[in-house]
């Protein structure tokens, strides 16, 4: 089938189509993640130099595993754990972040404060002071706020790509957006 | 990022897929890897629960937790007695259950720690169910006449638990007037105990040759100088301590017949 019949079909068809041996459904599915990859690599490794790279293995990982993928689900949240998984193995091959094998925010049950919706004004400032402070902060606040507030992504579906509860989330966006105003004090 | 740019990334994605450099995993793999981490789940779990039953035996078995009555070093005498290294791989076990199973939905859309909890509940509750059973008494029997090939070593090693302030043994002799009692360990010495008012014991008609009992006082190579309880095992495949073949050697149990035995000698 043609390039341009793919290019209008949902996500999880290419996914299907290429678990049925069609490369070029994949090549459409790459050029519609591309630039989200490269912008959750940027936000996620940003002491990293090699993120086209992390970007591509992302990709060749998804085809490699494309099979596990169930096409009866969303397509989006599976391919950002791949990202997830193969950004972690990164770090921690790099050894330039600390990440604890521990986390006592998945372990203990939460209850996520009531927070007021935000604005659209609030999300464009917080995202310009996310922007400017992302290596200040650490890197399991630091995929959370990404997620949410430059890939739109909600509680639910970030709960789905880190394979943790929805409550976790919601308590380590709420730390994330904590740290960042510690961020502005300290620098004012 | 440019549409040439994408481009560019898509081509060399392709052509490493169609040079054959990367391929798709089949099917296959990901039924055997599933296959593999709920096989290996079950083993944990039955390796877990049967460590569990076998560290209740030991404990139930050998009335380890008797000491528990007799204050610091009764205390002290039932940490000293518990198998550490089988309490250590019963812990290894259930972390790696854990850590297996938080790959699923089920387990890992919750906080961990209820996941962790029902591990525990799980694999104590089935454990001292399982130790309530025959099947550890079975086994040790087995094990001592060496037809247990390899669980054999553990049970022989294992089975027998003592601690400084617990000795198990069978009475050979009882002699009241002296407030004595002579028993024969699992590993065939004669034992003498010495009690005093303050030994909490049975009612004498309880006492009977042949009957096993656990002691509790420090021990001194072959005697122990005071006895702090004398606690009988009421029932051969029950509560009797393992290692012993009490029928063997002494014949069914009766009670006043023996001490009228005994007492007459």
């Amino acid at each position: 089938m043609g390039s341009l019949y793919w290019q209008e079909q949902p996500d999880e068809a290419l996914a299907k189509a290429t678990q049925e041996g069609d490369a070029s459904a994949f090549a459409v599915l790459v050029r519609r993640y591309e630039a989200k990859m490269l912008r959750y690599a940027n936000k996620f490794l940003p002491r990293h130099e090699d993120r086209q790279d992390a970007v591509q293995d992302v990709f060749l990982k998804a085809y490699q595993n494309m099979k596990s993928y169930d096409p009866s689900r969303p397509f989006s949240p599976w391919l950002y754990r791949v990202a997830h998984n193969t950004f972690i193995t990164l770090l921690k091959k790099s050894g330039r972040e600390e990440l604890s094998s521990f986390d006592s925010d998945t372990f203990f049950a939460a209850t996520i404060a009531d927070e007021h919706e935000e604005t659209v004004r609030e999300r464009k400032e917080i995202r310009e002071i996310l922007d400017k402070s992302m290596d200040k902060i650490d890197a399991k606040y630091r995929e959370v706020l990404v997620l949410h507030y430059f890939e739109d992504k909600s509680y639910e579906e970030i709960a789905e790509i880190l394979q943790m509860p929805v409550a976790t989330v919601g308590v380590r966006l709420s730390r994330g957006r904590k740290m960042l105003k510690e961020v502005i004090m300290n620098q004012a | 990022m440019t549409e040439q740019e994408k481009k560019e990334l898509a081509a060399e994605i392709l052509k490493k897929i169609e040079g054959g450099e990367v391929k798709m995993r089949p099917k296959t793999y990901f039924i055997m890897r599933s296959t593999l981490y709920i096989v290996g789940l079950l083993l944990l779990l039955l390796f877990a629960l049967f460590l569990v039953s076998f560290i209740a035996f030991i404990v139930k078995g050998n009335a380890l937790a008797e000491l528990l009555s007799y204050g610091g070093r009764g205390w002290q005498g039932f940490i000293f007695a518990l198998p550490w290294l089988l309490i250590l791989l019963v812990v290894l076990a259930a972390a790696l259950f854990e850590a297996i199973a938080t790959h699923y939905a089920m387990v890992y859309k919750r906080p961990l720690i209820y996941s962790c909890l029902a591990v525990v509940l799980i694999v104590v509750a089935g454990g001292v169910l399982l130790a309530s059973t025959t099947m550890h008494h079975k086994a040790f029997d087995a094990a001592l006449s060496n037809r247990l090939p390899v669980a054999g070593a553990l049970y022989r090693h294992y089975g027998m638990a003592e601690s400084n302030m617990l000795t198990v043994g069978m009475i050979v002799e009882i002699n009241l007037e002296d407030g004595e009692l002579t028993i024969k360990t699992r590993d065939g010495k004669m034992v003498v105990v010495h009690t005093t008012s303050e030994t909490k014991m049975p009612p004498e008609d309880k006492l009977f040759i042949g009957l096993p009992v656990g002691v509790i006082g420090e021990r001194d190579d072959n005697e122990i100088e005071e006895a702090r309880g004398v606690r009988p095992f009421k029932d051969r495949h029950l509560n009797a301590p393992p290692g012993f073949e009490m029928e063997q050697e002494f014949g069914k149990r009766e009670p006043r017949q023996n001490l009228i035995q005994f007492e007459t000698r």
